[in-house]
């Protein structure tokens, strides 16, 4: 079980992860509707794990993983990526996402990831 | 999974996603220039991609990731701006819209043509651009993102192996317990990966970083940039020089998520015995942070409620409102002042729920509003008129059923400014007005009402072609006609019957329905003016009620019963003498400065007429309903009235004409609301 925080600006995505989250019994300990609201509230909750959408509004996710990254060298992200994003995935993967995971989301592969990772 | 019970969720933020996208496509069509328009919908378009493709709406999710690429291209600037690009645009829009309407029923629309409009569009620039290294196939898929970026990772990489090479070594080292025993080998890598991985590059990249950090690579089949192109099919093979055993290296590729397989195969071996501590690999692992609970807590600022639920609360609320009064008038008989003092509290907490219930229905105004910006646009493009939609107000807010309601008499109105108000460009050139003609909608908050103003600056009505057609269709006699005023023969528009003729439409450049909006507005208990000069414009002011459960009404009794009748209905109440009553036609009428009111018996109609008898002096109530009116007979008047409306709507009530609700007096009886329109 980890503490999992999202950001995402889509409630529907953000309501998609967490039911797969919850239902393999992770905490969802906050939501974050972009990634200033996240870079906001990634030091007060201090999640043991991040999953970080690229494309929003305010602050992008690439820009909020590097703020998080200067914060909290440990952090462990993991960013949200739809089809056609390669590069931005790259990017994120060198600044220290450490995975990423692919929309259309598949619980296993959700499940997996976070196995990994923590 | 089954995504059905995301559904709702789905439709409802995609269409505020589509809003979104409208809102920006005019706002990028007003200003070309401003890219933070398409930055704006790109991230929309984007959103709506990941979402449909969640809950597997393939032809939503193919569209907008088209969309994407096109807009992609725009904000690099390999695209201009165009008028085709935004009618183009526009259409994606209204069948995406389409697309989400028809979730339900899992009808895909064919949206062939329009992707390959889209994808001209993209080729056609591409060529005029002479950007002839990219690959069509590139351009759908990745965009053109792909030729730069490659460039860029290629600096990136070696620079990391040159900063990472000699420090790392040495901090590796320390952490991985005795590679003090190891010697620099050289090994070759096969990784294989799922074959359900969809970003391989990024999945390469992701084995590529873990393995820099154990040691240097030397190189790659296929190569960095043709990985990062995703030019492989699921395997690819990594030479690298490190210090770091099988284990931990296999180990550190197969911690990687959607990863197959990884053969390890050594190049070059050194004689040192390879006997690793694989514990170290163990320990770190359990070395992560045991987790706490955080004693932090969840913010949530809003909650999505049911209209169903607050219309539940806001009869509650009416149903405690209604037990205070009577708690009032029997604590009146006690006379005690510690139960007086108390009940004032109760009288104030009861006001304060009211007020609060009231306003969590309200939403604001700019939920109906929103969408017509996009609809004046259309309709002025289709119509040759350039037309400026001026909107305040927006963030009035009102209640959520008068909302409902309102939208489609807006619509109405609107259509008529800009259809039959506004002049075409040549003869607004003509009559020297601005070419681009001017549409305001307005809302504010008056005490107790919402004011919505509809107004146009183009060629108004005028009363005098109103009043030949009002005898043309045989209204009313000429001299009728002749003795209205201006202003009230600009209300004739209101008069069924009287709209929706073409001839109407030519003539008076106004006059579409103009009773269906009357009818609408009365029927949430508001009204409808209309102020028009020939020649400057018109502006029709619809005033509203905050909220629709609850009505001012006019308490009468008939025959010891107590009737409310809406007072939106009543013009006036007056006394008369039973040798007033004149008969036209077997029917009773009374008639009142020039005006004839047919009479209605309420005792008749609400069949109390055993306890009726004939009385000297009458009181009437006249209203008014769909610019018919009508004088009541009542008993007694009894007063105004704030009263809760109760729907009749079980199986026996519903049907029953002539009501348009119940309500609960102070003193626990029920009492009936007339409704006028049916009534008559």
């Amino acid at each position: 079980m980890a503490k999992v925080m999202i950001v995402d600006d889509a409630a529907f995505m953000r309501m998609v992860i967490k039911d797969i989250l919850t239902k393999n019994g992770h905490d969802v300990v906050a939501e974050c509707v972009d990634g200033l609201d996240a870079v906001n509230k990634y030091p007060q909750v201090k999640p043991e794990l991040v999953f970080m959408d690229i494309v929003m509004p305010n602050m992008e996710g690439i820009d909020a993983l590097k703020k998080i990254m200067e914060m909290d060298a440990s952090a462990k992200v993991v960013m949200c990526s739809s089809i056609g994003q390669q590069s931005v995935v790259t990017d994120a993967l060198k600044t220290g996402a450490l995975d990423f995971i692919v929309k259309p989301f598949d619980a296993a592969k959700v499940v997996e990831v976070i196995g990994k990772v923590i | 999974m089954d995504m059905s019970e995301y559904k709702d969720l789905f439709k409802e933020e995609s269409g505020d996603h589509l809003q979104q996208l409208n809102d920006s496509l005019l706002g990028l069509e007003q200003n070309p220039k401003e890219l933070e328009y398409i930055n704006t919908m790109f991230r929309s378009a984007h959103t709506l991609k990941g979402m449909s493709a969640t809950m597997g709406f393939s032809a939503i999710a193919e569209l907008t990731h088209e969309m994407e690429n096109l807009m992609d291209m725009v904000r690099k600037e390999h695209i201009e701006v165009s008028n085709n690009l935004i009618d183009l645009l526009f259409q994606c829009l209204d069948t995406l819209e389409a697309l989400v309407e028809n979730i339900d029923t899992y009808e895909d629309l064919d949206i062939t043509s329009l992707r390959a409009s889209l994808a001209n569009m993209m080729k056609a620039t591409l060529s005029a651009d002479s950007i002839t290294d990219v690959v069509a196939s590139e351009i759908t898929d990745i965009g053109i993102e792909i030729a730069k970026s490659t460039q860029h990772v290629e600096e990136i990489v070696p620079a990391m192996d040159v900063e990472d090479g000699a420090d790392k070594s040495d901090e590796d080292k320390n952490k991985d317990c005795n590679s003090d025993n190891h010697r620099i080998r050289i090994i070759s890598l096969k990784v294989i990966l799922e074959e359900s991985c969809i970003l391989k590059s990024a999945r390469s990249t992701l084995v590529l970083i873990n393995i820099n950090k154990l040691g240097e690579i030397i190189e790659c089949d296929p190569n960095e940039t043709e990985l990062e192109d995703e030019k492989f099919d699921r395997d690819f093979t990594i030479v690298v020089s490190t210090s770091a055993n099988d284990d931990e290296i296999i180990e550190s590729v197969k911690k990687i998520a959607e990863i197959e397989d990884v053969i390890l195969t050594v190049l070059t071996q050194n004689e040192t015995e390879e006997n690793t501590e694989e514990n170290c690999e163990i320990i770190k692992k359990q070395s992560c942070p045991v987790p706490t609970r955080s004693d932090s807590v969840k913010s949530i600022q809003s909650v999505r409620v049911n209209i169903e639920r607050l219309d539940n609360l806001m009869n509650l609320v009416g149903e405690l409102i209604i037990n205070k009064i009577r708690i009032n008038q029997l604590a009146s008989d006690l006379d005690s002042k510690n139960l007086e003092e108390s009940l004032a509290t109760l009288d104030r907490l009861t006001n304060e729920i009211q007020t609060e219930v009231m306003e969590s229905r309200m939403v604001p105004i700019d939920q109906i509003f929103s969408r017509f910006p996009r609809m004046v646009r259309d309709l002025a493009k289709s119509e040759g008129k350039q037309v400026n939609l001026i909107i305040e107000g927006k963030e009035i807010e009102v209640d959520r059923t008068v909302l409902d309601e309102i939208g489609d008499p807006l619509v109405h109105l609107l259509r008529n400014a800009v259809d039959h108000g506004i002049e075409s460009e040549k003869d607004r050139s003509i009559l020297g007005k601005p070419v681009s003609g001017l549409v305001r909608l307005a809302a504010s908050r008056q005490r107790n009402s919402i004011l919505i103003e509809v107004e146009d600056d183009g060629k108004g009505i005028d009363p005098q072609s109103l009043r030949e057609i009002a005898v043309k269709k045989d209204l009313m006699s000429q001299e009728e006609a002749n003795k209205l005023s201006d202003s009230d023969a600009q209300n004739l528009i209101f008069m069924p019957g009287f709209s929706g003729a073409k001839t109407v439409t030519d003539v008076s450049g106004r006059g579409v329905g103009m009773d269906a909006v009357k009818t609408k507005i009365e029927a949430l208990g508001g009204s409808v003016r209309i102020n028009s000069v020939p020649g400057q414009g018109s502006i029709i002011k619809l005033q509203l009620p905050l909220t629709v459960a609850i009505i001012q009404s006019l308490m009468a009794v008939v025959s010891g019963e107590t009737y409310a009748i809406p007072l939106s209905n009543v013009i006036k109440y007056v006394g008369i003498q039973s040798s007033d009553i004149k008969t036209i036609e077997g029917n009773e009428v009374i008639v009142l400065r020039g005006e004839v009111f047919p009479l209605l018996r309420l005792h008749h109609l609400l069949d109390c007429t055993a306890e009726y008898e004939e009385k000297e002096k009458l009181i009437v109530v006249l209203v008014e309903k769909n610019g018919a009116n009508l004088g009541l007979v009542v008993d007694s008047l009894i007063g105004q009235q704030e009263v809760i409306i109760k729907t009749l709507n079980n199986k026996i009530l519903k049907n029953t004409k002539g009501f348009a609700g119940a309500t609960i007096l102070g003193n626990g009886r029920v009492s009936l609301i007339l409704d006028i329109a049916t009534l008559i």
